[in-house]
């Protein structure tokens, strides 16, 4: 599992939630290019997203990973702090599997995961 | 024994003869015709050894000779008149038939050698005379001597009156032909004369007595009733350039003995100078002037002159001549009469006709439109100018009675002041003012001219008066003075009302120019001063108006739109809108607007980036000239904000939610979890942390709701720069890692009046943002230089990141706004920061400006006042909304 923020306080939470269970391999990158090179390598199950980071916002990074029959397969949660009307039609365009809005629950967000994956 | 006497039968044929031509003279013959038909019947009548031969003539000389004669030809050429002593003109003269037995026993005449040398001897005259006209005399020859005797004589005699008659009549009848037809010539000249000048009715009433009459030379003398004289007016005659010589000379007085035209003029009777040599001064002059027939034309009372005929023949004017020339007077007199009534009349209908243009050319100065070119004047002038008045005004007086206009001809100012005052003492102002009533007098009423007399001015005796019918006002006249003893007529009343309904018309134009001229104003001074653009559309689609905030907005200038249709230039705009979906949907409201307003948003590329609202709407007119106003809003600014909020809400909720979910997610995990000690302190750190930062984050948008909403307090003090620069920047300074900070502030820097609280807020935000924007690390310089001049301190922030392109350089210090750049993007911010910075200073009497090259650096310049802070007074910070 990939976990993709570019605050470094975020990426600590989500790790914290989803590698508190010792469930999942989590891996971690702090932009979009870096999330991309490590999914590409890993293959993970899942990427978890967040939309707005520099260089490559969630959204392209998203639709990178659809668009590419070798990660294609790959789960992807985008979490943003938007949550109007439009961002999810954005996050839907992007083909993303599903999609979070901050502030979120940990608990909430280890049964999306974990529903996603079974 | 005379062969007649014995020769019964043949006098009987001789007379049955002579009946019979007197029957076919009856019939109106050429007289040739007729002497010939004659001759050749008497021949026939008479023995074959006899000669019959005819003379006749009208002046002495002989017209025909019908003749048994072998060679008549030398009889023919003689002149038998001329010759007091020859038998035709004894016989004529005694009226008696002369019988000559032998011609070689008779003293010889010219005659008689032609007859001699024909071989004739014995010859017999008669004369032919009806009354006491001589017709010519009948010729009777024979080759034998004495071969006539008393009873041939007195046989001649018999049948001679009756020749006599027949040829009488036939010439009579002949006559009559004539005469109808110069009384039909006459006639015809007569009706010819059209309605002429009165000199050419006289020349042409003279050339149809010359035509009717036959007379050759024919002259008009006119009467000059002033001189009582008659001038030579018109002359018929063949001698060139006779009119021209005789012209100054030929003068006659009237009743002037010794001039007959004087005396036909004076008794108004024809006169009849058979004889002209017995005029011996005629004599002299015109030798070849046999008779002179005059007769007076008149008319009624009215004598308009004298027709004067001369002839050169002996036998002068006949008296059908001079029956047709009295007939043609008589007419004449009244064609004169005629001519004369014309004239005069047409000088009155020249007058009327000079009057009228004279009122058509004031009239047409009044052109709708300001009274620039003086049409009111001009009308004054024409109206003293047609009335030959001395003066003329105009008054115009208001409804309180105040004199709104006075327009004067021919007044000194002086006198001009007089007019009211006059009219008021002689008690007429009240009946024109405010009776308005109609004023003709000729009694010396108005002189305002009294109190300062030109030399030359006569006293003014007349004095008229219109109303102008005009309701706006309380009353408005004309008036005119007239000169010395000439009074207003009728006429002139008539005119002067024709002036003052020109006048009343011109004032109401006048008015309603004025009032349409202001309508204009008003409404072209709305639109010029309207930021919305209006382009007006009329019922032919074509553009009729466009306003400058239009012109401005679109780029359309008005010349290159006027006249054309607003799809041509919608066409010939195209590429200054973004899209065409945009000039189509611009277009489509237009075609939509008859119903109600259509409002459409286009973008425009050109002059600049612009978006606009375009509302197109039906303005209500006449069905006839349906016009379309197209509205242009420009909401670039709008649009432009609402882009910025929008983006302020969601970089806003960005930086809010972020260190929310650290906050939230962590305390979760913690309530939640056992969590090993250190990593719980760890967790509560990023709480911390986090919890800090949504602190800042929710000061900064509190400080901009301050500042918008005014209520920020001020505290001015006196301090050191560098004591406040360096206490701002200790909360700073931990947290920077890459980046190294100078301070170079000398100790030359006076102390600074300022609130220490918002210059360190100052500080803090432009650091931080230089800190932001350069990624890279390298030093951040703060110095500052004392501007004594302006009494003020500029304090200097720069850094050596990545720079301000020039375009953004202008929005920074506006809410909202941050630099789209990729390395912007990595940044958090508000876009505040330096809002809020602007803002502060404007508080304490700064002002900030910046430096900036791409890839360079930044450098953030903010001034300070230097000196005593009591004379630093806080200026009212006037609350300003959001948007």
């Amino acid at each position: 599992m990939l976990l993709v923020d570019d605050e470094p306080r975020t990426l600590m939470l989500l790790a914290a939630t989803l590698d508190n269970q010792e469930l999942y391999e989590v891996l971690l990158a702090g932009d979009g290019d870096e999330a991309l090179a490590v999914a590409r390598q890993k293959k993970p199950d899942l990427v978890l997203l967040d939309v707005m980071m520099p260089k490559k916002d969630g959204y392209e990074v998203c639709r990178a990973l659809k668009e590419d029959t070798a990660t294609a397969r790959i789960k992807v949660v985008l979490v943003t702090a938007l949550a109007q009307q439009s961002d999810q039609e954005k996050a839907t365009q992007a083909r993303a599997d599903s999609y979070f809005t901050k502030p979120f629950s940990p608990t909430e967000l280890l049964e999306r995961v974990q529903d996603l994956l079974s | 024994m005379s062969r007649f006497a014995q020769a019964p039968a043949r006098v009987t044929r001789c007379r049955s003869a002579a009946f019979g031509l007197l029957a076919a003279a009856a019939r109106p013959l050429d007289p040739r015709e007729l002497l010939v038909a004659l001759a050749g019947a008497l021949v026939e009548a008479l023995p074959h050894d006899e000669m019959f031969v005819l003379l006749l003539s009208e002046d002495g000389t002989t017209l025909h000779v019908g003749a048994s004669l072998d060679d008549s030809g030398p009889l023919a050429a003689c002149n038998v008149f001329r010759l007091e002593q020859c038998a035709s003109s004894k016989a004529l003269r005694e009226n008696r038939i002369i019988l000559r037995p032998d011609l070689q026993e008779e003293p010889i005449f010219l005659t008689d050698h032609h007859m001699l040398a024909a071989g004739l001897r014995s010859h017999l005259v008669a004369p032919l005379l009806v009354e006491s006209e001589r017709l010519g005399t009948l010729h009777v020859a024979h080759r034998q001597p004495n071969f006539y005797s008393e009873h041939d004589a007195e046989y001649l005699s018999e049948i001679a009156p009756h020749v006599a008659r027949a040829l009488h009549y036939a010439r009579e009848a002949q006559d009559w032909k004539l005469q109808s037809e110069r009384l039909r010539a006459m006639a015809r000249g007569l009706f010819s004369i059209g309605p002429r000048p009165l000199s050419e009715t006289m020349a042409g009433v003279l050339e149809v007595t010359a035509d009717a009459t036959g007379v050759p030379e024919a002259s008009m003398f006119r009467h000059d009733e002033g001189s009582k004289t008659f001038i030579l007016e018109a002359v018929t005659t063949p001698i060139p350039g006779l009119l021209e010589r005789a012209r100054p000379a030929v003068i006659f007085r009237l009743g002037e003995e010794q001039g007959l035209v004087g005396l036909v003029g004076a008794t108004r009777q024809p006169l009849y100078v058979p004889d002209c040599y017995a005029e011996p001064r005629w004599k002299a002059a015109r030798p070849e002037i046999r008779s002179a027939y005059m007769v007076p034309v008149v008319f009624g009372e009215h004598l308009y002159g004298v027709i004067r005929l001369l002839s050169e023949r002996p036998d002068g004017i006949s008296p059908e001549q001079r029956s047709v020339a009295d007939t043609v007077a008589a007419y004449g007199g009244a064609v004169l009469e005629n001519a004369r009534l014309y004239e005069k009349q047409g000088h009155e209908l020249e007058l009327r006709r000079r009057q009228l243009a004279t009122v058509s050319e004031a009239a047409n100065q009044m052109v709708l439109g300001e009274d620039a070119g003086g049409g009111l004047q001009g009308l004054v002038d024409a109206a003293r100018g047609l009335t030959a008045a001395r003066y003329s005004t105009l008054a115009v007086w208001s409804h309180q009675g105040d004199l709104e206009r006075l327009i004067v001809s021919g007044l000194t100012p002086a006198q001009q002041q007089r007019i009211e005052p006059s009219l008021e003492e002689l008690g007429l102002l009240r009946l024109i003012k405010d009776e308005r009533q109609r004023i003709r007098r000729n009694d010396g009423l108005l002189d305002v001219g009294r109190h300062e007399p030109a030399p030359d001015d006569a006293p003014i005796k007349g004095l008229l008066s219109v109303p102008v019918g005009y309701d706006r006002y309380a009353g408005a006249f004309c008036l005119a003075g007239k000169d010395g003893e000439a009074e207003f007529s009728a006429a002139d009343e008539q005119l002067l009302t024709l002036f003052a309904a020109l006048a009343k018309v011109f004032l109401e134009n006048l008015a309603l120019y004025g009032e349409m001229a202001r309508e204009r104003t008003t409404l072209a001074s709305i639109q010029s001063s309207m930021t919305e653009g209006l382009i007006v559309v009329d019922a032919r689609g074509q553009v009729s108006h466009l306003n400058e905030a239009a012109a401005t907005l679109s780029g359309w200038a008005l010349q290159d739109c006027l006249g054309k249709s607003i799809q041509e230039v919608t066409r010939l705009k195209a590429g200054d809108f973004e899209s065409a979906k945009d000039s189509e949907a611009l277009l489509d409201a237009l075609s939509r607007a008859a119903k109600g307003p259509a409002m459409v948003e286009v973008t425009l590329l050109r002059p600049q980036r612009r978006q606009l609202v375009a509302t197109a709407f039906p303005i209500p007119t006449p069905p006839a000239e349906r016009m379309t106003g197209l509205l242009l809003r420009d909401v670039t600014e709008d649009r432009e904000m609402k882009r910025r909020r929008d983006a302020f809400v969601s970089v806003a909720a960005h930086e809010l939610k972020t260190p929310m979910t650290t906050i939230v997610g962590f305390a979760e995990l913690l309530l939640h979890g056992d969590v090993p000690e250190a990593t719980r302190r760890q967790w509560l750190e990023y709480m911390r942390l986090d919890t800090h930062r949504l602190a800042t984050i929710v000061d900064d948008l509190l400080n901009v709701s301050h500042i918008q909403a005014g209520r920020l307090p001020v505290k001015i003090e006196h301090l050191d720069l560098r004591g406040v620069v360096e206490n701002a920047l200790t909360l700073i300074r931990p947290t920077m890692s890459a980046h190294e900070l100078r301070i170079n502030i000398g100790a030359d820097i006076p102390r600074v009046t300022t609130d220490p609280e918002k210059l360190g807020q100052v500080m803090m935000n432009l650091v931080d943002n230089a800190i932001k924007y350069s990624p890279h690390g390298g030093p951040i310089t703060i110095s500052a230089t004392h501007e004594p001049a302006r009494k003020r301190c500029v304090v200097a922030v720069a850094d050596q990141g990545i720079g301000i392109a020039p375009e953004d350089q202008a929005h920074l210090f506006t809410t909202f706004y941050r630099v789209r750049r990729p390395e912007t993007e990595r940044t958090r911010g508000t876009g505040l920061g330096l809002y809020i910075v602007k803002e502060l200073l404007e508080l304490i009497h700064g002002e900030v400006w910046v430096e900036s090259e791409p890839d360079k650096g930044s450098t953030f310049f903010f001034s300070l006042p230097v000196g005593d802070p009591q004379k630093t007074k806080r200026t009212s910070h006037a609350g300003r909304g959001l948007t």
